[in-house]
């Protein structure tokens, strides 16, 4: 056992802390700044904060979907 | 009513606010104090007022938000749960005293017929009887 329970689980806490409050800020916040505010250079344009999840979607989906498809390939193979 | 029920309301209310909300033309004013309501467009940025970019946010920013929970929750629990090594501890010693061969010679079963009795009487024993 490599990496322990704590230090793993507290990865996890600080990873989606972090992607919460930027997601956050980036979406909702942003927007109502103006143009000119030195915030803006730490944010990507803010087209990809709409992709970039729906990339995310569409990738787990077809994960999930190609996983359930070997799944019921080998189920079929077997009989 | 059942707990689908309640859920799939209450989703249809929300997305049906949403949705009046979404494409109606509140003024400017409004459109700044209503809670952040999924920007359909820059406000800073006049020319954008012409081209409708409607980055639509909010349902994306519930999907982050959710996912981003489900992580918290999982890390949270993986902190906070105890290892708990006494029962760890008392599991081995059953496992280990189950483990133990079923026919043993004679000897050894009296020996521990005889550990047994001066475990009784060392500690059982005292408790029995009321003499301090």
């Amino acid at each position: 056992q490599a990496v322990s329970d704590k230090a793993l689980g507290s990865l996890m806490l600080l990873v989606a802390s972090v992607v919460f409050v930027y997601y956050t800020t980036w979406a909702l916040v942003l927007p109502f700044l103006p143009p000119d505010n030195a915030v803006h250079q730490y944010f990507l344009p803010r087209e990809w904060a709409v992709r970039i999840p729906a990339l995310i979607l569409l990738l787990g989906l077809s994960a999930v979907g190609a996983f359930v498809s070997t799944v019921m390939i080998r189920e079929g193979r077997k009989r | 009513m059942t707990r689908a029920t309640t859920f799939f309301s209450a989703f249809g209310i929300l997305s049906g606010i949403y949705f009046a909300f979404f494409n109606a033309d509140l003024p400017e004013k409004f459109q700044l104090i209503i809670p952040v309501f999924a920007p359909a467009r820059d406000f800073y940025n006049s020319a954008q007022h012409r081209t409708v970019h409607r980055y639509v946010q909010l349902p994306w920013w519930t999907l982050v938000s959710f996912g981003s929970y489900a992580l918290w929750t999982l890390g949270w629990a993986m902190l906070s749960i105890r290892e708990c090594p006494e029962a760890y501890d008392e599991l081995t010693k059953f496992v280990a005293f189950k483990k133990r061969p079923a026919c043993i010679w004679h000897s050894q079963r009296e020996l521990e017929d005889l550990l047994h009795i001066q475990h009784f009487v060392r500690q059982i024993l005292p408790e029995l009887t009321f003499h301090r």
